[in-house]
């Protein structure tokens, strides 16, 4: 059988120019693709953040609205006549062992509740105690690896049962895609059945 | 089997070109896309800020009483709230009085008064195209006309009991919004400082007047066994507006002296029902 072949090789210009195109590409779509995955991971963790923000937030408020009682060290003080704002890192008082069975008339079946950071692990820990201040259990609301803040603010012109807390989370990676530095929410909370002022 | 001649042809110069530019479309739309989507990010965290604040305030005003200085009928305004990046929120937080099924457009004052008050969050914002806009938050709630009132006075003042006509002991000035339904307790300590030619049978008489007044229920102690007095009466639909409410007291007897000790006074007004 003979069988003629047209096997013609590329030149050296066209295998240059292919490697220069290919690599090209390739250094476009991997730029792209390092942009976009870093971008869809700080937006994920915006969004984790978020939502561990927002749950932290809400679990405050259902405690706090049927507290009882507030301890001497989380209570602040009368506002100064120069209304400087009063800044508390944890918050301790006592409520509603059933938060969705508020019965401030009786106190037997109140327990006592801490939000504040954990100075080891900076989580953000809701911390339960029992009717003698005896820790029960404490559960983690923001993890401690977004390095979050706390702060409970009372300032003059505030209501005696009303105060704002804020939750700041950093978040380093924001420069990269041009967006807020931290996230931060703000919260007003109001006590139903008690002053968080001292008398 | 014939000599065959196989045609091996690669891309052209044109299809190349073509294969880059779709692929530089394709990549320059994500590309928007994904700043498209940082943009929207940051719009959305600007919005959830101004939410933040607003709620922050609303829940403050919430908290203040109906009758609070803080809540007459204007704008307040404070610092911007500086979340420490930008943008800044200002906000303003508006009070204004309204009525319950009023008719808008002749506003009559009558029905439930409450206070309307608005939340309203501001910050600046710029768009794609690097043009700043101002963009508004607005919350609205209500602080309704409490159910309940109550006006509560103590008096330890060393008068003495009249003789044979009422005479006031005791008044409490009261204002209303709406009609209200009284309940006025009273208890009332006496002193005997002289007991000469005092029989058992005499005896200390109090009422309560509503203004001019006088209420049914009228009370009657003998003096020398009974050294409290104790009352509680109903008043039924007392008319909006301001009123006084007095304890009046008298003896029947001419002889002995006998002083107030001490006086305390309970109005507990409930909102009128409509029988």
């Amino acid at each position: 059988m003979r069988m003629k072949k047209d096997n013609k090789a590329f030149t050296l210009m066209e295998l240059i120019i292919g490697i220069i195109l290919v690599s090209s590409i390739m250094m476009v779509v991997g730029v792209a693709f390092i942009f976009f995955k870093k971008q869809i991971d700080i937006y994920a963790e915006r969004q984790h953040i978020y939502s561990q923000i927002a749950y932290a937030l809400e679990d405050m408020k259902l405690r706090m609205i049927s507290a009882t009682g507030v301890d001497g060290d989380s209570a602040f003080e009368p506002p100064a006549s120069s209304g400087e704002e009063q800044v508390k890192n944890e918050f301790y008082f006592r409520g509603q062992s059933d938060i969705y069975n508020v019965t401030p008339d009786d106190l037997t079946d109140d327990i006592w509740y801490r939000y504040a950071i954990d100075s080891s692990t900076n989580d953000l820990v809701l911390y339960t105690y029992n009717a003698d201040k005896e820790l029960q259990k404490q559960e983690v609301m923001v993890e401690g690896k977004y390095k979050p803040e706390l702060e409970f603010s009372y300032k003059k012109g505030y209501e005696p049962n009303f105060f704002v807390v804020t939750l700041t989370v950093p978040s380093g990676q924001a420069k990269l895609i041009d967006i807020q530095g931290d996230i931060k929410k703000m919260e007003g909370l109001r006590i139903w059945f008690v002053d968080i002022v001292k008398k | 089997m014939p000599i065959s001649s196989i045609r091996k042809q690669g891309f052209t110069l044109i299809e190349v070109l073509l294969s880059i530019v779709i692929a530089v479309i394709i990549f320059a739309a994500l590309s928007k896309g994904m700043i498209g989507g940082g943009f929207l990010l940051k719009q959305v965290e600007n919005k959830s800020r101004a939410c933040g604040v607003g709620a922050a305030k609303m829940e403050e005003y919430l908290a203040k009483s109906y009758s609070s200085p803080d809540l007459e009928d204007g704008n307040y305004t404070g610092d911007p709230v500086d979340y420490g990046s930008k943008p800044v929120f200002d906000w303003t937080v508006n009070v204004e009085k309204k009525w319950m099924g009023d008719d808008a457009s002749t506003v009559d004052q009558e029905g439930i008064p409450y206070k309307l008050i608005s939340v309203t969050a501001a910050y600046d914002e710029t768009d794609y195209n690097k043009i700043s806009h101002r963009k508004n938050i607005r919350f609205v709630n209500m602080v309704p006309y409490p159910y309940i009132h109550t006006n509560i006075k103590t008096s330890t003042t060393s008068v003495s009991v009249p003789y044979n006509s009422y005479t006031e002991l005791i008044e409490i000035p009261v204002s209303y919004e709406v009609d209200k339904d009284l309940m006025i307790i009273y208890n009332i300590a006496i002193k005997v400082n002289d007991a000469t030619d005092l029989k058992a049978t005499d005896t200390i008489f109090t009422k309560c007047f509503v203004d001019s007044e006088e209420e049914n229920i009228e009370t009657r102690t003998p003096i020398i066994t009974q050294p409290l007095i104790s009352n509680v009466v109903g008043v039924n639909n007392v008319s909006k507006g301001e009123h006084t409410v007095y304890v009046k007291w008298y003896k029947d007897v001419n002889s002995g002296s006998i002083s107030l000790k001490e006086i305390n006074v309970i109005v507990v007004a409930f909102e009128h029902k409509q029988s």
